[in-house]
């Protein structure tokens, strides 16, 4: 009965039990810890440029496609959702608007990723968009976006969980400003 | 973050949808992925395929799946078993034995 075979088996079952047990309790745990995390992002200034290429379009068959560059400014403080499970968390910047065409858009501005706690408190000035904001008609006419800051929390073991700020208010378009790229 | 596949290609990508344009008209949903490490946006791996020459977005019935969590390592067991096929043999041939001898 008591044979290196048959100790060998309870063990390694046993062991696998307790692992398992040990990711559960983990990845259970971390979706009750409180949290209170503030983020904001304004944007101080946005200019419609036309021309055919931009920061990562790929669509050079249109020669006045308009793009909008972006100055922003972002400010905040994810420091209380690290805990034990983060791994890391993505964050990014998104701007949110509606055409006649395409009721609901959302198009990421800017993103990061923070995998201490001493770096998640966030305190930017003066950020371009790191990819190009266009839209699907390629033209930014009578555009009003708000702008929000979006998270991801990226655990060890367990539930990726998602979370954001308020929307700003909403911020109108100008008119391409004749500057070519 | 999504599980999609190209049509056209065998193996599905998990990336994060990063652009998304709604038309309820026309029922359509236009969705832009990019990896979290790269840096461009996935529209070169859209437009490999030459069938899929201008293809810009993706739509919501090309998605697969949906990323829910993470339980890391689970998987090297199969990759294992794949990569090293002596190490599947020796695994098959020994419960063969056990069986064989124990009973």
């Amino acid at each position: 009965m008591n044979s290196l075979q048959n100790r060998a088996n309870a063990v390694m079952a046993f062991s696998i039990s307790a692992i398992f047990c040990l990711l559960g309790a983990i990845a259970f745990s971390a979706l009750i810890i409180p949290s209170s995390p503030t983020g904001a992002v304004a944007l101080d200034s946005i200019k419609v440029v036309t021309g055919r290429y931009d920061k990562n379009w790929q669509d050079f068959k249109t020669r006045n496609s308009e793009f909008a560059n972006t100055i922003m400014r972002i400010d905040a403080d994810l420091s209380s959702l690290f805990h034990w499970n983060t791994k890391q968390l993505f964050v990014y910047a998104v701007a949110e608007y509606s055409t006649p065409t395409h009721p609901k858009n959302q198009i990421v501005l800017w993103d990061t990723i923070i995998k201490r706690k001493s770096d998640a408190v966030i305190s930017k000035r003066g950020l371009n968009n790191k990819y190009s904001l266009i839209d699907v008609n390629k033209k930014w006419t009578d555009v009003n976006a708000n702008v929000s800051l979006h998270w991801n929390i990226v655990p060890y073991v367990g539930f990726m969980t998602y979370g954001h700020s308020k929307a700003s208010e909403g911020y109108a378009f100008p008119l391409p400003s004749g500057i070519q790229t | 973050i999504c599980v999609f596949k190209i049509p056209g290609r065998e193996i599905p990508i998990v990336h994060r949808i990063i652009d998304r344009h709604d038309s309820p008209e026309t029922g359509k949903q236009q969705l832009l992925t990019k990896g979290d490490n790269n840096i461009p946006n996935d529209r070169g791996l859209y437009q490999e395929l030459y069938i899929n020459k201008d293809k810009m977005w993706i739509e919501p019935k090309e998605i697969v799946g949906r990323v829910q969590g993470f339980l890391p390592y689970l998987g090297m067991f199969t990759i294992y078993m794949t990569d090293y096929p002596l190490l599947k043999y020796a695994l098959l041939s020994g419960v063969g034995l056990v069986v064989f001898l124990y009973e």
